[in-house]
């Protein structure tokens, strides 16, 4: 298709050659529905908006200007039964000048329906913790309510919110010792087993991304007292190394998590609240580890993956979205209409920049399970 | 090095001072595909691309008058309009909302058709950040029309045949559905 064919003549008073790069200009900055709409327009349109390099020039326009990044920034979450998942528009977030009235700033949300139409209605699904976001996709795990010979089961999917493309990945069940590492593989819908003797005992379920690598919490089952680590796989190279903890008393538990850009320990000191968390500012850097202090005591305590010059999306207790602004401590709290929780309790949650990338285009990232069967760990 | 121009304008389009201030400072002169005559202050012609480029790189004497052949008069006021804007903006440090107040007043009165060809305009003449705005503008105002509308907007013949049409919509219909409920 040449310049040419894409070249638009504007009717009525004028008669002007409204040149291609321009419709590509305007139609870059609009959100994926209406473009998934104008697809119908012409044969042109709708190879245009298919085509790999605009959907690429679609992506950037979110992170080189503000306004579009605004529209298509979303949180996502599950209720407490999780078994419905909420898009939450928190691109608002980005301009509202925090002073003035509020204290209850009160955001819609809508039902991913399509995500449960894809799977037989039998009852109500459980849309378990699993709930990853990863620049535009979500990566989640229905469990079937029905229990099968087999146990329950755990259909796994990769969807696109926005386009409303929706894959499933394949599990594989094996039941072997200790930790094993399985690469899987979108193009060819397969797992591949990692190579190696990973002698760890995990401690938490569900990796968390960051940087290229996935990490758990564990610890070193050959160590005479093991102690707790993180360990940290690389996706690109398929390694496993350690991270050291920040100096937590062990009586505390801790959860991994990620605030901002950095590894994140909060302390969960036993039926008490805390107001500290450590980051890891400098990465694998073990002095870099730094506490923070929250005004807002908690028992559970999470970033939501979204932040702002002065604020960060912070989730306490499951139960609160609260902009905190780490630099005074003040806290304004977000209240989410509509909701039908029954004790306002978030299941999982994660951000996701909408965008128009489908399936097809993942076929080069792949997604790491761990598997652990330890029911016989060697000591 | 440049004389007053007042004399010779039959139209003078200009946001600003009185005369007698005027003829202080530097003027440069465009005439459009219309025929109307334009003095631009120098700071805001040099916004334009097109203009600067044509006065500097040849060092021409800022007497002559520059054609715009593909430039309608009203959206010579529209563009003079904005760049002015823009420069007086330059010098405040925190131009936020006065920006945002200024942006929504200035796209008020324009038809969609009218904002295109005025897109098409500051293309042309090369200013970048007027481009910008002007392409987030239209799409702002058209994310909530349907098929027909965007068709008739920008002249684009539906060459679908009407299964193939249906096919298409039948990949995304949910894309169709509730287009005045959007809110964002």
């Amino acid at each position: 298709m040449t310049m040419e064919d894409r070249r638009v003549k504007l009717t009525g008073n004028q008669n002007v050659d409204l040149p291609a790069e321009i419709i590509d200009e305007i139609l870059s900055r609009l959100p994926v529905k209406p473009l998934c709409r104008f697809k119908c327009v012409s044969k042109s349109w709708r190879s245009l908006i298919s085509d790999p390099d605009f959907i690429a020039m679609h992506s950037s326009k979110a992170f080189e200007i503000k306004d579009v990044l605004s529209q298509r920034l979303k949180l996502l979450f599950t209720d407490r039964e999780s078994d419905c998942v909420y898009s939450l528009d928190v691109g608002q977030l980005l301009n509202h000048n925090h002073n003035v009235e509020v204290d209850g700033l009160v955001a819609t949300s809508a039902e991913l329906d399509f995500v449960f139409d894809n799977l037989p209605r039998r009852g109500r699904y459980n849309c378990t913790g699993l709930v990853h976001t990863c620049n535009s996709f979500l990566f989640f795990q229905i469990t079937d309510p029905i229990e099968t010979n087999n146990g329950f089961v755990h259909n796994h999917l990769i969807t696109n919110p926005a386009t409303r493309e929706l894959k499933k990945v394949y599990n594989i069940h094996d039941n072997i010792c200790g930790i094993v590492f399985s690469v899987y593989t979108l193009e060819t819908s397969s797992w591949r087993r990692v190579e190696g003797e990973f002698l760890y005992f995990p401690i938490s379920i569900g990796g968390i991304v960051l940087n290229g690598h996935v990490h758990w919490l564990a610890v070193f089952e050959a160590k005479q007292d093991p102690s707790l680590l993180i360990i940290s796989f690389n996706l690109a190279k398929e390694e496993v190394r350690e991270i050291p903890l920040p100096p937590i008393r062990r009586e505390y538990s801790s959860r991994l998590g990620v605030f901002r850009n950095w590894l994140c320990i909060t302390l969960e000191p036993g039926g008490c609240k805390s107001t500290e968390f450590w980051v890891m500012k400098e990465y694998g850097v073990r002095e870099s580890w730094t506490k923070m202090q929250v005004s807002k005591p908690y028992q559970e305590l999470s970033h939501s993956g979204f932040w702002t010059e002065s604020h960060d999306l912070m989730v306490f207790d499951k139960s609160s979205l609260v902009m905190y602004n780490f630099n005074d401590g003040t806290f304004w709290n977000l209240s989410i209409g509509d909701i039908t929780t029954a004790d306002g309790y978030f299941g999982s949650f994660g951000i996701y920049v909408e965008s128009l990338a489908s399936n097809a285009s993942l076929k080069n990232m792949r997604e790491v399970e761990k598997i652990d069967e330890s029911t016989q760990w060697h000591p | 090095m440049s004389t007053s121009t007042d004399n010779n304008a039959s139209i003078t389009q200009e946001s600003g001072p009185s005369a007698a201030v005027q003829d202080i400072q530097k003027k440069i002169v465009v005439r459009t595909a219309d025929g109307e005559v334009f003095n631009l202050k120098e700071e805001v012609a040099m916004e334009i691309d097109i203009i600067k480029t044509f006065f500097q790189e040849d060092s021409i004497s800022y007497e002559t008058v520059m054609p715009l052949p593909n430039v309608e008069g009203w959206e010579m006021v529209k563009v003079i309009e904005y760049c002015t804007k823009h420069v007086e903006l330059k010098h405040k440090v925190d131009g936020y909302k006065e920006r945002k107040a200024f942006q929504a007043l200035f796209v008020q009165n324009l038809s969609t058709k009218s904002l295109l060809a005025l897109t098409n305009t500051a293309n042309y003449l090369e200013v970048k950040y007027l481009l910008d705005f002007l392409c987030q503008a239209v799409s702002e105002q058209i994310k909530n029309k349907d098929v027909d509308y965007v068709r008739e907007l920008f002249g684009v013949e539906n060459d679908f045949n009407d299964e193939e049409y249906e096919q298409v919509k039948a990949e995304a219909p949910w894309a169709h559905e509730n287009l005045n409920n959007d809110l964002h």
